[in-house]
């Protein structure tokens, strides 16, 4: 009776084991999807976020840069650069920033997507003409000069514009 | 109840040995078939063990090295796209709009650029000696590119600047340019 026992226990263990052997690789290849999934989700996230961040900063940058160039043939004038502003960067572009150089005394024109990346038109406060722009933000050169700098009173800022 | 049990205790002795045999024999089958299986089982934990990690790692780096290849060239375009932009800027802004000027303005842009020792870390890491304009020309008119879709003509008449074209450089669309694909579907096949 006992190894009548014994021997229904052993097929039955024989089935088990059976039936494992073929759940064994579903269960490896389940951990492998898990960890494929895992560490390329990662990656692709980071990625998606630095490659569009970059995206963002290109396509924004670009506006600037176009402002720049075009200035330096249809905006020679505080109100023509105004003017190309509002046409190039509406929507993008901050309030810009005007202001009286105090080394050289002409008005500046900061114009800027974000604290990072901005254009520094300069104006004859009398001739009323483009001096130069500085673009070296947008080449990551970012003038140190701030404190040259003089904030313009708020009337005559907006009469600038 | 007499009867029963003298029937049972009467059951042929030959008989009962010879399914006792039987009885043996298959649990010795049933050993040895388990013990076959469990080798079997170990064999091929190991083996399938063996294929996911391979075909994790395999799958994982063929995706990472297709993203970082996608933040190379967006990486490497940037640099490209900037100092054309600032070629476009400063010969624009240039007191001097001859072709001459424009040349020297060029080298002097690559120059200064390449000079500065993390630029040229950078194009080292990118195989590259040093960055450099891809310019062509012909009959005065100057193309400069940065990729494909990425250029500008500068039009120089009798030795002077005539027009700039920048407009295929300012409506560059690169949120199709420099795209980062979902990974795949994992494959242990593979």
């Amino acid at each position: 009776m006992n190894l009548k026992v014994l021997t229904i226990a052993a097929t039955v263990l024989a089935i088990a084991i059976i039936a494992t052997l073929f759940m064994q690789k579903g269960n490896y290849v389940g951990q492998a999807k898990t960890a494929y999934e895992t560490s390329t989700k990662r990656t692709y996230d980071n990625a998606l976020y630095k490659v569009g961040a970059v995206n963002d900063v290109i396509q924004k940058n670009t506006l600037l840069w176009k402002l720049a160039c075009d200035a330096q043939k249809d905006g020679k004038t505080p109100k023509a650069f105004a003017t190309l502003e509002q046409k190039i960067g509406t929507g993008v572009f901050l309030k810009p920033e005007t202001r009286t150089d105090t080394l050289t005394g002409f008005r500046t024109r900061k114009v800027a997507w974000n604290s990072d990346y901005y254009i520094v038109a300069s104006f004859d406060k009398k001739t009323e003409q483009l001096k130069g722009i500085d673009v070296s933000a947008l080449l990551g050169k970012a003038a140190a000069e701030e404190s040259a700098v003089e904030e313009e009173p708020e009337a005559e800022e907006e009469a600038t514009e | 109840m007499d009867e029963l049990n003298t029937e049972a205790s009467q059951e042929d002795p030959v008989l009962t040995a010879k399914k006792a045999a039987k009885m043996k024999i298959l649990l010795v089958v049933n050993i040895v078939v388990i013990v076959g299986l469990l080798v079997i089982m170990f064999a091929m934990k190991s083996g399938y063990a063996e294929q996911a990690k391979v075909a994790v790692s395999t799958q994982t780096r063929t995706y990472t090295d297709g993203v970082q290849q996608v933040s190379f060239e967006q990486d490497r375009f940037v640099e490209e796209w900037s100092m054309l932009w600032d070629l476009v800027f400063q010969t624009l802004s240039a007191t001097d709009p001859s072709e001459a000027a424009f040349k020297n303005n060029l080298s002097a842009l690559e120059t200064a650029y390449n000079a500065d020792p993390q630029k040229q870390e950078l194009w080292k890491k990118w195989g590259d000696e040093k960055f450099a304009f891809s310019v062509s020309s012909e009959n005065g008119v100057y193309q400069v590119k940065c990729g494909a879709d990425c250029s500008v003509s500068f039009t120089f008449v009798k030795g002077t600047l005539k027009n700039s074209d920048y407009s295929a450089l300012a409506s560059l669309d690169v949120s199709s340019k420099f795209v980062v694909d979902a990974p795949k579907p994992f494959k242990f096949a593979e």
